[in-house]
């Protein structure tokens, strides 16, 4: 019985974080205002690129601090292809095969772009590649190299941030993940150490610290390699998502501005029992949301839907009012039938109105007239 | 549609063909009662007023349109009986004394304004409300032919603003914005100084004014009697009555001053009056900040929920930049260079010196730039020696005030744009020609707020 309700409240935990957007807030004196243009490498990997690559991109997206395009044939990419973009990313890998593959044009493109101030950023087998390409492994830090690295199987640890300090790490704490951690990878002198986890010896491991973020300098550019992110499954851990989108801020900009995400379903459930007269820090912690997403047409979107649903919910009259007002300032004609609902309910009408009154568009002007009829 | 009745009042006929004009009365009353003698204007010189909102500014209104000779007070209105029927009584003793009778009984009293604005002997309103009755009551004396004297800030919302320039614009109405720092000799002189170069090309203008209130209570209490609780918030959405919900006579540091309801707090309701000198001495009456970026605190408990303190850098097409700030913000920047620093204040800074105005008084640098004479052919500002004497001349001439509704616009705009960009945590671009807020639809929302019914512009 007790084992089945653990795994229930596993379920439910894993159920959660699958289905919770991650709103990530720009920190507070350094609002950036034009999202970093990033180019996915993909198209090879001896990993589930089908399915990380888009789980990725959506990651990247959801912060808002990106907007992503993606290629599935990097040979294709010329200096121009790169000039359009501030950070590549690459989820590519040729291996076992150590050929470069990339052509020559690529591979003198792709460095210069990074040795002018360009950022690159990879990821697990990303750097299981390109053993023979000096520069590349001088860029990248640390790889997996053939007859040396390996790995025990996948399993949950810990991963320890060792540099507290730096941009990319600073406040951001030590979290566990369930995912293949390598050992013995090759590591340049050039590699600076972020984060390391503990490889257990029971689990496959060395007994040792092993590498799981380390990030370099290359001529003006910079580059975050995560050594971690083995499948969509590791990738959705709040901790690997963080990483992941502050080292590749790193590396495009040289200063990290994404800090701890929200979880706006958190945020949201934390008004559900306002009263009028309470203090108000839970409505202003979803206030900043919206204000966060509204420029952000994915995660507007969202988060508007969000709010038209706890409409229906038994959250509180004062909190139906908020989250009224809050739709009045994000919501589109989606949002138009919830509010609508409302308009014959004697408490919140005129907050509905109000909403109806601010929302562009057809749906929310044939409500109101449809109230007047 | 204006009614010509009496010839007696002819001063206050219209000119002007197509607009619609005071309405003309007689007054019997004041006719009979008028003694012998020089000092008082007869009635038929007289504007008639009704005051529109007698709480804490505007029973100082009523005070201080009872001292001007050609005023006679005959209408107060508020929703709350004890505020109007004491008004009542300090206009009847006041008319009784001057025109020595025991009683005076000409001062009616309303709880709707629409039964005072109906009044055909009535030339004139003073409109004293809380801020989210400023303009929906302005539209109102529009229509109905007044003039009007609004006090500041002005509407809850720039639509609404924009609603009241169209009235204005259509009925031709006297208005005077409560900016009374205009009819301030140092004001005018500060501001001349800036526009005549005293001290070089115009570069930084430093705004500043008392912050905004924190706390209030919200502990439900009964409404006092005889109180039209349904129509003080009226336009506004309902919520329970509190002690500090609607101001209380005498203190400004209480009440709806600060209740987002009813106001964007005093980043308007204070900042209009050093905000209206940067715009006068800046020659930007017809036109706002193009640029609006900083921050601002906002509480999360009590009452109280505008901003309280705040740091904006704005930018004006010109090339002027403006930092509108809070005191709080405001006491260690212009201290350096301030030496009678106090909470409130404009300085206009040059490229060849400075010059600071407040109600306490101007100061500059060189300091000589104060001994400067404006000569003939230079550039002159309005003069105006009292803002309601001021108002009252231009009922009777129908010439334009120190104080006009299209400078109360644009620099009510200023309080709302700042009051958006904090609130949004972005910066905000205007375009001051069309208007609009550009490339950010959420702040562009802000722009607008819903009335309750069946309220509406």
């Amino acid at each position: 019985m007790s084992s089945m309700r653990s795994n229930l409240k596993l379920f439910l935990t894993i159920f959660l974080w699958l289905i919770s957007v991650v709103a990530t807030a720009a920190a507070a004196n350094a609002a950036p205002s034009e999202p970093l243009r990033l180019l996915i490498l993909s198209g090879k990997n001896n990993h589930n690129w089908k399915a990380t690559t888009p789980a990725l991109k959506e990651i990247y997206e959801d912060s808002g601090r990106f907007v992503v395009d993606v290629t599935n044939d990097p040979s294709s990419c010329d200096a121009g292809t790169f000039a359009r973009y501030e950070v590549i990313v690459s989820n590519w890998s040729a291996w076992p095969d150590p050929d470069r593959q990339w052509g020559e044009e690529t591979e003198r493109a792709f460095l210069e772009f990074v040795r002018n101030g360009g950022g690159f950023a990879l990821f697990h087998a990303a750097s299981a590649t390109f053993d023979d390409w000096s520069e590349f492994q001088q860029l990248i830090g640390a790889s997996y190299t053939k007859g040396t690295t390996g790995h025990g199987r996948i399993h949950a640890f810990k991963v320890t941030i060792v540099d507290r300090d730096h941009p990319v790490t600073r406040g951001i704490n030590d979290f566990w993940i369930t995912d293949e951690l390598w050992h013995r990878m090759g590591m340049r002198p050039t590699a600076h150490v972020l984060a390391t986890a503990y490889s257990a010896e029971h689990t496959g491991g060395t007994g040792n610290d092993e590498l799981a973020a380390v990030c370099t300098t290359f001529g003006d550019g910079r580059c975050f390699n995560f050594v971690l992110g083995h499948d969509v499954a590791a990738m959705r851990s709040l901790g690997w998502k963080m990483l992941m989108l502050r080292g590749t801020e790193w590396a495009g900009t040289g200063k990290v501005t994404i800090e701890k995400p929200i979880d706006v379903d958190a945020a949201l459930h934390a008004t559900a029992g306002y009263r009028y007269g309470e203090k108000r820090d839970a409505l202003a912690k979803v206030e900043e949301q919206v204000h966060f997403v509204a420029p952000k047409p994915v995660l507007r979107k969202k988060v508007a839907a969000k709010l038209a649903a706890m409409l229906s919910s038994d959250a509180t009259v004062d909190c139906k009012k908020f989250l009224c007002r809050q739709l009045g300032l994000i919501g589109s004609g989606q949002e138009v039938p919830a509010l609508a609902r409302l308009l014959e309910n004697n408490e919140l009408s005129f907050a509905a109105r109000a909403a109806l009154e601010r929302i562009p568009g057809a749906e929310a002007a044939a409500a109101l007239r449809a109230v007047r009829d | 549609m204006s009614k010509r009745r009496s010839t007696r009042r002819s001063l206050l006929k219209n000119v002007g063909a197509g607009v619609a004009g005071a309405v003309v009365a007689s007054c019997r009353h004041i006719r009979e009662a008028a003694p012998v003698g020089a000092k008082v204007v007869p009635p038929s010189e007289r504007v008639t007023l009704g005051h529109i909102g007698t709480g804490n500014m505007g029973g100082g209104h009523v005070g201080g349109f009872l001292r001007l000779k050609d005023a006679q007070i005959v209408a107060l209105c508020d929703p709350f009986k004890s505020r109007r029927d004491e008004k009542a009584e300090m206009v009847a003793t006041h008319y009784a004394r001057e025109n020595n009778r025991g009683s005076y009984a000409a001062c009616a009293t309303y709880n709707d304004f629409r039964e005072l604005l109906a009044r055909d002997d009535i030339d004139a309103v003073v409109i004293a409300t809380p801020d989210h009755w400023h303009v929906p009551i302005a539209i109102a004396a529009a229509r109905a032919g007044k003039g009007m004297y609004v006090e500041k800030p002005l509407g809850v919302s720039v639509e609404q603003n924009q609603a009241l320039r169209e009235a204005i614009k259509r009925h031709g109405n006297v208005f005077q914005y409560g900016t009374q720092q205009r009819s301030g000799r140092n004001f005018r002189f500060a501001c001349e100084l800036a526009r005549n170069r005293r001290i070089g090309k115009l570069q930084t203008i430093h705004v500043w004014c008392a912050r905004g209130e924190r706390g209030g209570s919200t502990e439900p209490i009964p409404v006092p009697k005889g109180s039209d609780y349904d129509m003080w918030p009226r336009p506004a959405p309902v919520a329970p009555y509190t002690q500090d919900r609607c101001i209380t006579g005498g203190t400004a540091r209480k009440g709806a001053y600060h209740i987002y309801d009813y106001s964007l707090g005093f980043i308007a309701g204070w900042g209009a009056h050093p905000l209206d000198i940067a715009q006068w001495g800046n020659d930007t009456d017809t036109t706002s900040p193009i640029e609006y970026e900083g921050t601002g605190t906002i509480p999360t408990e009590g009452l109280f929920d505008t901003i309280t303190t705040w740091d904006m850098h704005c930018l004006y097409a010109n090339g002027v930049r403006m930092r509108f700030m809070s005191n709080d913000v405001a006491q260690p920047f212009v201290e350096r260079y301030h030496p009678k620093y106090i909470d409130h204040g404009t300085t206009f800074v040059g490229s060849e010196g400075w010059v600071s105005v407040d109600r306490q008084g101007i100061y500059a640098d060189p300091p000589s730039l104060l001994e400067s004479t404006i000569g003939p052919a230079e550039i002159h500002l309005y003069e105006s020696r009292d803002h309601r004497q001021n108002f009252l001349d231009c009922v009777k001439s129908r010439k334009a005030t120190v104080s006009p509704v299209e400078a109360a616009i644009r620099s009510d705009t200023i309080s709302h744009l700042c009051n958006i960009a904090i609130r949004v945590g972005r910066k905000i671009a205007w375009d001051p020609e069309k208007e609009e807020i550009v490339g950010d639809e959420e702040a562009s929302r802000m722009l607008t707020r819903a009335m309750r019914s069946p309220w509406h512009l």
